[in-house]
């Protein structure tokens, strides 16, 4: 058995060093490109202000790597694989305290609200190279499968009218949704540099076009004043069915990595060899 | 205006003495289709009156909105700076052919309707192209921005009542990357395809309302008129129901952007001017 998986992996190592199999980590920072706005509407004696909060999903550090391999000095198949860090953003919109007010009206979010998206993506693209000295010129496109876990964590007042008084209630709600592998696309554009024969620097636009159908979304956390009231939920977690919770998660950015080329071994007759030498003697 | 009818000139002196194979035109057209959905604009609520002040608001939203799908045409002059890169200058203009939303995902306790949107985008894109020959055909890759304007126009329905608002001619910006290969038929004519990808943004300032099947729906400015602008904030509103000083004024909007995201393909021929070779 061990004998069969050392060949497997003798056999496996020598195709690798006989294409042009190459590795390109990388890393870079996104932006959305399609930003969820949230509007929060203040009225106060007949004077409106309008709050916007941005919800950036799909921005953030990426690092990810491809791998693939270089068909000719042309084209290349990869598979490419990231994720997003540092995901976590936080907004605030303080609300007034309604017990100063006579004339007013509230909708939408008031409060301070942090969200982080954490998303995975896998992309089988193909690559199209056009090479003038240590510069190649790369464009690459293919389907993205990405798939995020989104959590929502708020801060709120939530005002209990009783016998014509209000009353603040400081809560806390968290929320978590998740989502399976949506279908979208990924495409770049950018530059290498042939920094030796097997090395090269590169620096890529990256845009990604991707909605997320949100499967699963959950409460994992709902406090009034300290105390815990989640157990008071009936129904803490919701399915949704497709197209009913769509969030976008489209973005732009620039990816900088190194590539590096797995050295091809040509194989050589031993004529061959002979006559190389005799150049070479010459 | 007096330098850039100078410079143009110059330009194109310089281009008359220039190499002879270095100056082309191009002419293609093509098909849009959605890269990506957007949340629809709500560029304008669509209310329905009836009378002793009844009223109800229309849902026209929809999640899977996209006037990207349509077509293009793009006619541009070139100039090769060498056997690697070129540079165009490019007039577009684009359509779309899917107009019809209905609202989506439809809500239980309301009214749904829906919209027809008429999107046309004329645009002047400079771009660089970097490309390598083979034999007769030749591939280049093509980065490109864009400026221009865009006409909108949307109609809300739900069943026989309607409103109808034209929006501004307002900028649009645009830019994408894609692919071109291009086949040699004779020296001087060469047939091309291309696909790639672009993305257009259009933020109209003004909308007003041009036609209604509800006659009340224009008696006011603040009916008939409406202006986006980037932040509300202490905006005054009507004192009470008919407050005629408040309804004399557009209604105000948060300004929502328009994003066309749209994979493009094309069917196109290249036309390089010859001249005499220089001895």
């Amino acid at each position: 058995m061990k004998k069969s998986s050392l060949l497997i992996l003798l056999i496996a190592v020598n195709s690798l060093l006989n294409a042009q199999i190459f590795i390109h980590p990388y890393a870079g920072y996104m932006f959305s490109s399609h930003p969820f706005k949230m509007q929060s509407v203040e009225v106060v004696d007949f004077v409106q202000t309008v709050y916007i909060t941005k919800l950036k999903y799909g921005e953030g550090m990426n690092p990810g790597m491809s791998v693939g391999y270089k068909v000719n000095n042309y084209l290349s198949i990869e598979l490419n694989g990231c994720t997003h860090v540092f995901t976590t953003f936080n907004n605030s919109i303080e609300q007034r305290d309604l017990r100063t007010l006579d004339n007013f009206s509230y909708s939408g979010f008031f409060g301070d609200f942090e969200y982080q998206s954490k998303i995975y993506q896998v992309t089988p693209q193909l690559g199209y190279y056009i090479t003038k000295n240590k510069l190649i010129v790369c464009m690459k496109i293919g389907p993205n499968f990405l798939k995020s876990k989104i959590n929502h964590n708020t801060h709120y007042i939530d005002w209990e009218l009783d016998i014509g008084d209000w009353y603040p209630l400081n809560t806390n709600k968290d929320y978590e949704y998740s989502s399976k592998f949506n279908i979208g696309i990924r495409s770049s554009v950018g530059i290498d540099y042939q920094i030796s024969s097997g090395l090269s620097a590169s620096v890529n636009f990256v845009s990604v076009y991707n909605n997320c159908n949100i499967t699963r979304g959950v409460i994992t956390r709902y406090e009034i004043d300290g105390v815990n009231h989640l157990y008071k939920i009936q129904d803490a977690t919701t399915d949704y069915d497709k197209g009913e919770n769509v969030v976008n998660f489209s973005h732009v950015g620039f990816n900088i990595g190194i590539k590096y080329i797995f050295k091809k071994i040509s194989k050589t007759t031993p004529d061959a060899d002979n006559k190389s030498n005799k150049s070479s003697n010459r | 205006m007096n330098k850039i009818i100078v410079l143009t000139l110059l330009f194109v002196i310089q281009l008359n003495h220039c190499n002879s194979q270095s100056i082309y035109l191009k002419a293609s057209g093509g098909f849009n289709i959605p890269a990506n959905t957007q949340q629809s604009p709500e560029y304008f609520s669509f209310r329905l009156y009836f009378p002793n002040d009844v009223m109800y608001k229309v849902n026209l939203s929809n999640s899977g909105f996209s006037i990207a799908e349509g077509i293009n045409f793009h006619g541009a002059v070139g100039y090769n700076l060498n056997k690697l890169l070129s540079l165009e200058l490019g007039i577009s203009y684009s359509a779309n052919t899917k107009k019809e939303f209905e609202a989506s995902p439809k809500l239980e306790y309301a009214l749904n309707g829906k919209t027809n949107w008429d999107y046309k985008s004329y645009s002047l894109i400079p771009s660089i192209l970097i490309g390598q020959s083979f034999n007769n055909s030749a591939i280049s890759i093509n980065i490109f921005s864009g400026i221009g304007f865009s006409n909108l126009k949307v109609k809300a329905s739900i069943e026989d009542y309607y409103n109808n608002y034209s929006f501004d001619k307002a900028i649009s910006f645009s830019y994408g990357y894609g692919i071109e290969y291009l086949y040699r038929l004779t020296a001087k004519i060469q047939i091309y395809i291309s696909a790639g990808l672009n993305n257009m943004f259009y933020t109209p300032r003004h909308a007003e309302l041009v036609s209604s099947s509800d006659p009340l729906n224009i008696s006011t400015v603040y009916q008939r008129e409406i202006d986006y602008v980037t932040e509300i904030k202490d905006l005054r509103l009507g004192n009470y129901y008919g407050d005629q000083q408040y309804l004399e004024n557009p209604e105000v909007r948060l300004q929502e952007t328009l994003k066309l995201n749209c994979i493009y393909s094309g069917i196109g021929i290249k036309y390089t001017l010859l001249k005499n070779e220089k001895k």
